[in-house]
């Protein structure tokens, strides 16, 4: 009786010391995320006004009473619009294919399956790589051979807005199908029966009684989509941003918050002076990608139980 | 002939099907289906079935009462006219040409990124002093060991974090905390990785140099912190996704066999559910080694060979980034870079691959220890 009595304590020792350490790990992660927040928060208010958004930074980059970010903050919803134009409609047809068309046991639907995943996991330099290598050089190249062989300097052979946001669009394609894929399995399963029951064509299902229903899920997958992608400097870095908009045309390097972000914490020489503009800049940076993350994920939350990574 | 009431269950359920054709109404179409049923029992509305099963059984034995054109038995009768199998056909193939570009874009990166670097194993340096392979073998033992040493800090740092979190918010936690707990932990992946790496080189450093007094204020610590931040709200979403997907009847079991609450998470639902976090921790290393923006501006300025987590490291990727846009494109520097980014990428794909195909088989066992 002793000896069941001490089991029962220590077990009720090890259970509230192993629950209060899991609680902690989760609590750990939103102090940090708190932390990042606030921190930021505190560090940027001082500069950050609607002047330093609407204003273009004088002639030094790092002079602080000059800063501004607004050709860098246009830079980047310019790329971000056009990747969303690119990534979007395939997206959305690959996860409304994946769900509703393919056959759940052919090498072709595994092999479209395994493609998705892989290409959500090569490292953002890779992509960048690619972009550099594919739509710089040799589509760029070859647009430059074709339609301007007389030219002496390169209109399409260069980084640019137009091959860093199709760059941008192969990182974020992945996550679009995925997010839009789960939203259309969770949102419709007895629907698509019913519809299919009463004789519509597959067609007719997706596009009467899918799509009115995967609304929500094909917004998250987008503002994921568009929050990444401001974020993320990386391939564009490769292929596309520049220090100052040069003046030669259109598909000419541009500029980018996260670059500028980028720029400042590294290649300043007056470190201590560029901190103010640094802090202001992530702020304006995570003002852009964090509000639209959360919505998509809280949109997510609100719409299917499960997130996307695993199925 | 017996019809499967399985079939139909969605239908009832949802109650409102007249819309759905726009014909027929509730009424009529509820009448039909339980003048075609006749054991229909509501015990076997769970049964399993596939929508193409529904459709078939529909139109072979119903669609003939409710429109007389379509004759029993007849496959024609499966689309109202040709226009529509038609388009439907065409909506098919357009969409799978579509869904292929995911496999045409992985195709297309291996061809370039091939192309670009196994010249390099076969060119010499201007000077004719070495040969492209030797630089290339010469760059990247520093640079993977960078990659390794703060991939590895950072895991050590966020698995237990990440996995503690997803235990406790997945099954621990009340549902209130769950409901809000998981959307605001993978909030912090809305946090982009060049923000994380400038506030490591910038604030974070500083502090881990006033505490460890470190040489130098970039080192593979404070990058592998900062990482251990990008990399966790990927490791608890999977590993999470993993716990909340192990069937309520295991716990269940645990609590009629006497268990508390944790001894089912632990000793039942974390066991069954091992593979999963197993595999989200595989795909958080993937994330990891390739991450650039961190490692870049908060791991240091040089590639030191060394086990000391507090000298200057750099991952390839960060080389990469760092060094490509002063090379000239097509020179054997450039060439150099971009086999390294080709290994790089063999590296990722392989541990991804793992961490899928240790997901997909954990998710086929609990598919099957489902009760029906």
């Amino acid at each position: 009786m002793s000896s069941f009595g001490f089991s029962a304590l220590r077990r009720d020792w090890r259970s509230s010391f192993l629950t209060w350490l899991t609680a902690l790990a989760a609590a750990v992660v939103f102090v940090f995320l708190a932390v990042i927040l606030a921190g930021v928060l505190w560090q940027g208010k001082d500069l950050f006004s609607w002047r330093f958004l609407t204003s273009s930074p004088g002639e030094n980059l790092l002079d602080a009473d000059q800063a501004g970010v607004l050709p860098m903050l246009a830079g980047t919803v310019a790329r971000v619009m056009l990747m969303a134009a690119f990534t979007m409609p395939a997206g959305v047809l690959t996860a409304i294919y994946m769900v509703e068309y393919a056959p759940s046991s052919s090498p072709a639907t595994a092999l479209i399956r395994s493609a998705i995943h892989s290409l959500a996991g090569v490292p953002s330099v890779v992509i960048g790589l690619f972009g550099l290598a594919f739509f710089v050089h040799f589509i760029g190249g070859n647009l430059d051979s074709i339609f301007r062989p007389n030219a002496s300097s390169p209109y399409w052979n260069h980084p640019g807005l137009l091959w860093a946001s199709l760059t941008m669009a192969i990182l974020t394609l992945p996550a679009v199908s995925t997010a839009v894929e789960e939203s259309l399995r969770a949102r419709s399963a007895g629907l698509r029966e019913a519809s299919m029951a009463l004789g519509a064509t597959r067609l007719q299902t997706v596009v009467k009684v899918i799509l009115p229903r995967a609304l929500p899920g094909i917004l998250s997958g987008g503002l994921l989509a568009v929050s990444r992608a401001s974020g993320a400097v990386t391939p564009i870095l490769l292929t596309g941003a520049a220090h100052f908009t040069t003046e030669d045309g259109s598909p000419g390097g541009f500029m980018d918050l996260g670059y500028y972000v980028f720029l400042l914490s590294t290649q300043s020489p007056d470190a201590e002076g560029a901190r103010p503009i640094l802090y202001a800049a992530v702020m304006a940076l995570l003002l852009l990608t964090f509000p639209l993350n959360a919505a998509a994920i809280f949109i997510r939350a609100q719409t299917n139980t499960r997130s996307g990574m695993f199925r | 002939m017996r019809l499967d009431p399985s079939i139909f269950c969605s239908v009832l359920k949802k109650r409102r099907p007249a819309f759905l054709v726009g014909e027929e109404t509730e009424a009529e179409i509820l009448g039909v289906l339980f003048l075609h049923i006749p054991n229909f029992k509501p015990g076997l509305w769970k049964t399993r079935f596939d929508t193409d099963e529904a459709a078939r059984y529909f139109y072979l034995f119903l669609s003939p009462s409710m429109n007389s054109s379509g004759a029993s038995g007849d496959w024609s009768g499966l689309t109202r006219n040709g226009r529509l199998q038609l388009a439907d056909w065409i909506a098919e193939k357009s969409l799978f040409a579509v869904s292929l570009s995911a496999v045409g874009l992985l195709l297309l990166i291996f061809v370039f990124i091939g192309r670009e670097s196994i010249p390099v194993f076969f060119m010499e340096a201007t000077d004719g002093q070495t040969s492209g392979a030797n630089l290339f073998f010469r760059q990247i033992m520093p640079l993977a060991a960078g990659c390794l040493k703060v991939g590895l800090t950072a895991l050590v740092f966020s698995a237990p974090t990440a996995i503690g979190a997803a235990l406790y918010i997945s099954q621990l936690a009340s549902p209130q905390a769950r409901k809000w707990g998981k959307p605001l932990i993978e909030t912090l992946a809305g946090v982009p990785s060049v923000v994380l790496g400038s506030l490591a080189a910038v604030a974070l450093a500083d502090g881990l140099q006033y505490l460890f007094g470190t040489p130098t204020r970039l080192n593979a610590l404070t990058a592998g912190i900062a990482l251990g931040l990008a990399v966790i709200p990927l490791i608890f979403s999977i590993a999470e996704d993993a716990l909340t997907s192990v069937p309520s009847s295991f716990q269940r079991a645990a609590f009629a066999l006497g268990s508390s609450k944790w001894q089912a998470a632990f000793f039942v639902v974390l066991p069954a559910a091992l593979p999963g976090v197993f595999a989200a921790v595989t795909l958080g290393f993937g994330r990891a080694v390739g991450e650039t923006m961190i490692v870049l501006l908060a791991a240091g300025e040089v590639g030191v060979l060394s086990w000391s987590l507090l000298d200057s490291s750099r991952g390839i990727a960060a080389e990469i980034a760092a060094e490509l846009p002063s090379v000239v494109f097509g020179g054997l520097h450039c060439r150099v870079l971009f086999a390294l980014g080709g290994g790089l990428f063999a590296v990722t794909c392989v541990v991804n691959f793992l961490g899928g195909w240790i997901l997909r088989r954990l998710e086929r066992r609990l598919e099957a220890a489902k009760p029906l």
